[in-house]
């Protein structure tokens, strides 16, 4: 019992220092950022979004000004703050203190290190870019003199029930004489020629991709290709080819109702 | 006294003989070649940086000197009405240090002219067609300035007394009018480079008043001057800092803490009611060319106001910084220790907000998790969330402000207690209606504008803040005015120790010093590189090599350096004035009236 | 001691201001490219031109866009279409043209006029850029019926343009003088603004007392206005005149000779 009473009082004169509420308000504002704000996207847009390193970096800067300002705009909360920092740097009695030294002499180089040589490092991530990931598609497009109402429309081939099968087979057809060299096998976008190809070709088993798409999207992608992409969101550095002058209308269906029998997603809908 | 004096004036007649020279160069026909080139190139460095440099750092010594004669004699007035020969030894240093800049700002001006007729002679032509009267009029302003400015300084001993006194100050407004109508001249010249009007398609002369009355000449006007009196407050707080940290005894330590304190407090007062007057230059911007706004705010400079957003959240924190720890050396300030963290939570979150860029930078997973907009700290990325968080962290600037001012009294009376409940109403309210004007610039909680729950459109949207802005200004206001009559009989809790304060707090105010100017320096080139390709917007093409707008790193490097040299310029000629002074000092044993150092009840200006 | 350790405390601000500065996205901004227009192009190359100029020197997308209707200006999809039915009486090019030139002349619904006019500066589209645009517009759901013409010197904004035109009808053409002349011995002067030139040296000498052919032409070239033609396609022509007074700025002694020389042989 009175053990208990006493680690608890130490807790809390533990936390009476100023040191050690600065480290807590540091901890918690990290938190607060990589998990508290997605988890909050989340319940907000039914989305979690994770915090960019980026930002955090930011925000955790700021955080740290402000609070290192704040322990230091009054005298007494001041040095008792720089307390610690000065018993572990001039410390010469205490044997644990000494240790402490050491260690974070040792550490603090090898953690520079660190970070000096993962930031030189080359990864196989592309570098970050300022643009947007699904350019938001054409209202209407225009297809071998037609226009197509990319918004609002729907696959014609889907109605026909009678002859899905015959369709599906249709567009495998055109997927093993098109899609294959760079889409692979597999529909992994690991394709032959995925190789020199950056950014990769589209993995369509990956939920991220056509599950979450229209099929007219696929429609104006496979259509007009990378060429196709509007100017507002450049720089776009796609490979896809314009198909519109190889393919005709019913082949492209075709071969999009074969993309999702074959991965087993079904096209998003537009209710 | 009478020897520095002789001295003090050859500066300024040097800088004559500099502007006379250089006239006489330039209207000498040898010197016109022809063909007439439109450009010449400034070896090394270009001559974009080197008009750039020149310019920028003319434009901080013009700042310093135009912003502090105003506070200068603000601060006279208080000596002479409070009786209080203190304010009055003030207000002659702050001048003292305006005398010792002049030349410098004189030589640079010439300089500044020098570059534009031989590196961009057609551009220089061009103004020079449109604004010949007033090339005129500007060395007749430029001599009558100096000329009062050295009267103002020189006869301040011999016009201590009696109307003697009155007269005085009166040359010291007379100072600030000269020194007004100058800036404001110069202004009309780029203002019209930003904004033509007066000319005709062909840019011909048609009306001389509309060129210079252009959109952009009156925000710029009133931007800079109360700019110019933020960054005077701020140079004069950076000098007082360095002083005070090269302090002997405990004597100057506490005067040079008090004039630090006087810099900064004309520094904060300066700096709340800018963003308002940035907000109307912009949107006098907009008015006069939809895509020069757009440029600024939305394409080519967006990342420019991420720079700007860290440099005033700086400028904040360091000025409530300041604030806070000058409660330390105020007996019963310890009573207010306990709100501090509140103000620093909603200066952590202000702060965050404004640095909030619209398009994130995000690695390419990231990115493919978030897609195009992150659906919380995209909402943060805009105009209406930056305007309701300026306008909250001006509040916590006010209450700061406040505290330091009621730290070391206690006012008395029953209705003391009720008049501090109506100020918080009041703070309280003003908040109040940032916060829900911020909100209803995205929702439209009550369906006033069309669906409840739905965005309010744009136009309206944009309307808010100007409630914002009215609201915070209003409460500003009001509440001032009832903490004057509430303190006017307050008691005193104790001596207030004026020298007792950590080194820290001075270096906050060197931060704040270099800050603003740097802040100036960017704003500058935001404002000069919204006009792209063009000298004067939509008339004269640039069609130099250095047509395009540079990268703001590169912006940021020669920014930078203008502050650097701002710095070492003035820091070196305050020193030279300082070798003279004590040099006087000994031939001349003490004839300076020795300021007061007793403690003062309350600094401050008011 | 302590001014050295402020010194170095600014200078390591300022350090940290111009690394910060640095470490955002660099963007640079350069001006805009003309785009090369000639009198040749089929519609679909107009068209596409018509788009870099949008891209480019227009810089219209700053507040369109296609596909999407902006905060500031209307959706251009399918403007093609809309455009022949805004104004009665105004076909597609036509309302376009005005659109462009006169932005206020007929306002979308729900917008405000923010636009500037096309070809007046800072824009400064030419007339050849004009048409470039009209023709992209009028394939975003329409057919294209503007035809293109070469840049023509009067209606560029740049100052003097002398080109290397070096016989007479290499400088008709260079002057755009076809958009408003016909000689019927040249085949593509064919414009039906201005006199007719077909037969220009029969009337010259006569037109001003005390003038030969050669110096009336002359002058006509270098001061259009110094004299008013009565025999426009329509009528009288109009004064001031339509012509352009620039061409002392844009032909060489040698051009301008031999354009008098030209037209003085015109029977």
């Amino acid at each position: 019992m009175t053990h208990r009473v006493l680690s608890s009082l130490k807790v809390r004169t533990i936390f009476a220092h100023p040191f050690a509420q600065a480290i807590v308000l540091e901890i918690f504002a990290y938190l607060l950022f990589v998990y508290a704000l997605p988890f909050i996207a989340g319940i907000a847009t039914g989305k979690p979004a994770p915090t960019p390193v980026s930002i955090v970096t930011l925000y955790m800067g700021i955080v740290t000004v402000v609070v290192l300002l704040y322990f230091s705009s009054n005298e007494a909360t001041w040095s008792q703050f720089k307390r610690p920092v000065i018993t572990i740097l001039t410390e010469q009695q205490n044997r644990t203190t000494v240790i402490i030294r050491w260690v974070i002499f040792i550490l603090l180089p090898l953690l520079a290190g660190f970070q000096a040589y993962s930031g030189l490092q080359t990864t196989v991530e592309a570098p970050a870019e300022l643009r947007s990931i699904h350019p938001a598609p054409p209202t209407a497009i225009q297809f071998k003199g037609k226009t197509l109402n990319i918004q609002g429309l729907n696959n014609p081939l889907r109605a026909d029930q009678a002859n899905f099968a015959k369709n599906v087979q249709a567009g495998a057809a055109v997927y093993t004489s098109r899609c294959v060299f760079c889409h692979g096998d597999a529909l992994d976008g690991r394709g032959i020629f995925a190789q020199g190809i950056n950014p990769s070709p589209a993995n369509f088993t990956d939920p991220g991709t056509i599950a979450q798409l229209q099929e007219s999207y696929l429609f104006w992608r496979i259509a007009k290709g990378g060429p196709g992409l509007p100017t507002e969101s450049a720089p776009w550095n796609s490979s896809m080819p314009t198909w519109e002058d190889l393919l005709n209308e019913n082949e492209i269906w075709q071969v999009i109702m074969y993309l999702y029998s074959a991965t087993g997603y079904s096209p998003r809908t537009w209710q | 006294m009478l020897s520095s004096d002789k001295q003090n004036w050859r500066p300024l007649v040097r800088a004559a003989f500099v502007i006379f020279f250089l006239l006489i160069l330039f209207t000498d026909p040898a010197l016109a070649q022809s063909p007439d080139p439109a450009y010449r190139e400034f070896p090394l460095i270009g001559s974009r940086v080197a008009l750039w440099l020149v310019a920028e750092v003319h434009l901080m010594f013009a700042a310093f000197m135009l912003g502090v004669p105003m506070f200068a004699v603000v601060v006279e007035m208080v000596g002479w009405r409070n009786k209080d020969a203190r304010y009055d030894a003030l207000a002659k240093e702050f001048v003292k240090l305006v005398v010792i800049a002049a030349s410098t700002t004189a030589i640079l001006g010439a300089l500044l002219t020098f570059v534009l007729t031989v590196f961009y002679p057609k551009f220089f032509n061009y103004l020079a067609n449109i604004f010949s009267p007033t090339f005129i009029i500007y060395p007749i302003l430029f001599f009558g300035e100096s000329f009062t400015l050295y009267l103002y300084y020189y006869g301040w001993d011999r016009m201590m007394e009696g109307a003697a006194k009155v007269g005085h100050i009166i040359i010291g407004i007379v100072l600030n009018i000269w020194g007004t109508i100058l800036m404001f001249v110069a202004n009309a010249w780029l203002t019209f480079a930003i904004s033509p009007a007066g000319v005709d398609d062909q840019g011909n002369l048609v009306d001389l008043w509309a060129a210079i009355t252009n959109p952009t000449w009156m925000p710029i006007n009133v931007h800079r001057l109360i700019a110019n009196v933020a960054f005077g407050g701020s140079i004069v707080a950076a000098y007082s800092a360095i002083k005070f940290l090269n302090s002997k005894n405990a004597e100057e330590k506490a005067h040079y803490d008090w004039m630090g304190y006087v810099g900064n407090f004309i520094a904060i007062i300066g700096l709340i009611p800018l963003p308002f007057a940035g907000y109307w230059l912009g949107r006098e911007i907009y008015g006069f060319n939809q895509q020069m706004g757009i440029t600024m705010m939305g394409g080519f400079l967006s990342w420019l106001w991420i720079i700007q957003a860290l440099l005033i959240g700086i400028l904040f924190l360091t000025a409530n910084y300041y604030l806070w720890v000058g409660m330390g050396r105020i007996s019963g300030g310890e009573r207010y220790r306990r709100y501090i963290k509140y103000l620093a939570a909603i200066l952590v979150v202000g702060w965050i907000v404004w640095a909030t860029p619209h398009s994130i930078v995000a690695s390419l997973e990231e990115a493919r998790k978030i897609g195009q907009f992150h659906p919380l700290l995209g909402v943060l990325g805009v105009m209406s969330a930056k305007n309701t968080v300026v306008n909250l962290m001006i509040l916590t600037t006010f209450i700061s402000f406040l505290m330091y001012r009621r730290a070391g009294k206690e006012a008395r009376g029953g209705g003391a207690r009720r008049v501090k409940i109506l100020q918080a109403i009041m703070v309280v309210s003003a908040a109040s209606v940032v916060l829900f004007y911020g909100v209803y610039g995205y929702v439209d909680i009550f369906g006033l504008f069309g669906d409840p729950g739905s965005g309010t459109p744009a136009i309206i949207r944009i309307g808010f803040s100007v409630y914002q802005v009215a609201a915070v200004l209003a409460a500003l206001f009001f509440v001032t005015l009832l903490d004057i009559f509430l303190f006017r009989r307050a008691t005193t809790l104790g001596p207030m120790s004026w020298g007792q304060m950590p080194e820290r707090s001075q270096y906050a105010l060197v931060l704040l010093a270099v800050t603003f100017t740097w802040l100036m320096g960017l704003m500058g080139y935001a404002r000069n590189a919204i006009r792209q390709d063009w000298h004067v917007f939509g008339i004269l093409k640039d069609t130099s090599l250095d047509a395009y707008s540079p990268t703001l790193g590169f912006a940021a490097i020669v920014i930078s350096v203008c502050v650097i040299l701002f710095f070492g310029l003035i820091a070196f000629i305050f020193w030279l004035g300082e070798l003279g002074e004590k040099k006087a000092k000994l031939t001349f044993p003490s004839s300076e009236s020795k300021p007061a150092y007793e403690p003062a009840g309350s600094g401050g200006g008011k | 001691m302590q001014s050295i350790k402020v010194a170095v405390f600014a200078l390591s601000v300022i350090v940290f201001f111009a690394l910060f500065a640095n470490s955002i996205p660099q963007i640079e901004s350069r001006p805009p490219k003309e785009v090369a227009l000639g009198a040749d192009m089929t519609p679909q190359q107009l068209a596409a031109a018509g788009r870099q100029v949008m891209d480019t020197k227009g810089g219209c997308f700053t507040c369109h866009s296609i596909g999407s209707p902006g905060p500031r200006a209307p959706d251009l999809q399918g403007v093609g279409t809309r455009a022949a039915t805004r104004k009665p009486g105004l076909n597609a090019e036509a309302y376009l043209r005005e659109s462009l030139i006169e932005p206020c002349a007929y306002i979308v619904e729900s917008y405000q006029c923010l636009m500037t006019p096309m070809n007046k500066p800072p824009v400064s589209l030419n007339d050849a850029e004009i048409n470039a645009v009209i023709a992209f517009l009028e394939s975003l759901g329409g057919e294209i019926t503007v035809k293109p013409i070469a840049v023509s010197a009067s209606s560029s904004s740049s100052t003097s343009q002398v080109t290397d035109a070096k016989t007479p009808p290499e400088i008709l053409k260079a002057m755009a003088c076809f958009g408003c002349h016909t000689i019927s011995s040249v085949d593509f002067m064919t414009g039906k603004v201005g006199p007719d030139l077909s037969h220009i040296s029969t009337v010259a000498a006569t037109r001003k007392p005390g003038l030969s052919a050669k110096d009336y032409l002359r002058e006509s070239i270098l001061d259009p206005n110094a004299f008013i033609a009565p025999d426009c396609p329509d009528g009288p022509c109009k004064s001031p005149s339509l012509m352009p007074p620039i061409f002392g700025d844009r032909l060489t002694a040698k051009q301008l000779d031999m354009l008098v020389e030209f037209l003085a042989g015109l029977k």
